[in-house]
């Protein structure tokens, strides 16, 4: 306040700053993230809703198939029918599964349990069920154990069994002829981590695509034609997963010669 | 005595499936809503109930019947087992501490099944 020299009050000096404008912000702020949150609860609702409308119906279609096996088992031709309504089944299945993980992943909303987990047995309870599929192939399939596997690595074993199972089964599904070799070897350094090579004689990558590999539903093409099936997801999966137990997976390649594939997770000190 | 085993599931498809699969190994009932189920129960006994959980609109879900059947000192005995189609990693765990004796996702592995309750009902 300004007085004149009767000491009257004369005129009001001072800023009158207008601040509608930032309060208005911060209210579309609280808003916009108040609309975020509700959005990935909605999200999260709609991915477990989608899950269970998706099952049920599979359930019949799988189910039926196996009282179909079972009624019809003397008739040889049915029989086969009905396996590959299931094989059907069972691949939509997995398709929704890695869909639906993905999202969790993306949303960062995937439950995720970490147990101390012995790499070799991880590895070797594989190995029996991936030697068929290798040997339907007429493909070797070898595993080379280091003694860095014997020592345990934090992650969740249903998440290591799936990378596990996606690398070495893609190695067999891309190699026509020869080997898929799985090495074990420790890699030293400010932390240790084990790394695991799946190292194949398959088809290989070309260099223009092997940057694209690990996004999410791109398999190599030529043209429209696509040779092998599958939604491309699973690599993608696979190294997302590996990131969220502080590993990675990288990858070289030789088109026609084959590809490596190396899984590093970290190895709990000992 | 043939283990008796009863089926609680609203899909008609689905109920017929799980007949289908386990009415050659074991004395099959089925309801298809919770009241139904509670009604069964209360008049025939049972070793084993495979629970859906998703029982239609309006209706008591699976886990509420689960807990009244619990409720019942008579029924105590009986072992209920949650077979549904909530499959997502965390369900399992979800389901167990609700109280169900064990979880089986959909689609349902026949085998595991009767496994299962084989190992629970020593007849």
């Amino acid at each position: 306040m300004v007085y004149d020299e009767n000491l009257k009050e004369e005129f009001f000096d001072g800023a009158i700053r207008d601040i509608t404008e930032q309060k208005e912000a911060e209210r579309q702020l609280k808003k916009a993230k108040e609309q975020a949150e509700e959005m990935n609860r909605l999200k999260s609702n709609f991915l477990a809703n989608m899950s269970h409308e998706i099952r049920t119906p599979i359930n019949g279609i799988i189910g039926l198939a196996e009282v179909m096996k079972e009624e019809f088992s003397n008739n040889k031709e049915l029989r086969i029918y009905t396996e590959l309504l299931q094989q059907s089944g069972n691949r939509l299945l997995n398709t929704i599964t890695s869909i639906l993980d993905l999202s969790k992943i993306e949303s960062k909303q995937l439950n995720i349990k970490t147990e101390k987990v012995n790499l070799h047995h991880a590895i070797s309870q594989l190995i029996p069920h991936l030697k068929i599929l290798a040997n339907k192939k007429s493909i070797q399939l070898e595993y080379q154990r280091h003694i860095s596997v014997d020592r345990k690595v934090l992650i969740d074993p249903i998440i290591l069994d799936q990378i596990l199972n996606n690398l070495i089964g893609n190695a067999i599904k891309f190699t026509k002829t020869g080997s898929v070799v799985i090495k074990t070897n420790l890699k030293r350094g400010a932390t240790e981590f084990v790394s695991i090579l799946v190292i194949d004689t398959g088809i290989g990558i070309s260099p223009d695509f092997i940057h694209d590999i690990f996004s999410p539903f791109k398999q190599e093409s030529e043209g429209t034609k696509r040779r092998f099936e599958g939604t491309g997801l699973g690599l993608s999966l696979s190294k997302k997963y590996a990131e969220m137990f502080g590993g990675n997976i990288y990858v070289e390649s030789e088109k026609g010669k084959g590809s490596t594939f190396e899984l590093k997770i970290p190895l709990i000190e000992s | 005595m043939a283990t008796r085993v009863l089926i609680v599931e609203d899909d008609p498809i689905n109920l017929l499936v799980a007949k289908k699969l386990l009415e050659k190994h074991f004395e099959i009932t089925s309801a298809t809503n919770g009241y139904q189920a509670l009604e069964v129960i209360e008049k025939f006994d049972f070793d084993v109930i495979l629970m859906d959980i998703n029982l239609g609109d309006d209706a008591l879900d699976g886990t509420e019947v689960m807990h009244k059947i619990k409720a019942n000192p008579n029924k105590k005995h009986i072992k209920i087992y949650a077979v549904t189609s909530y499959a997502l990693p965390e369900d399992r765990d979800r389901f167990l501490n609700f109280g169900f004796d064990y979880y089986f996702p959909k689609p349902i592995n026949k085998d595991l099944i009767i496994e299962k309750i084989r190992e629970d009902i020593t007849e």
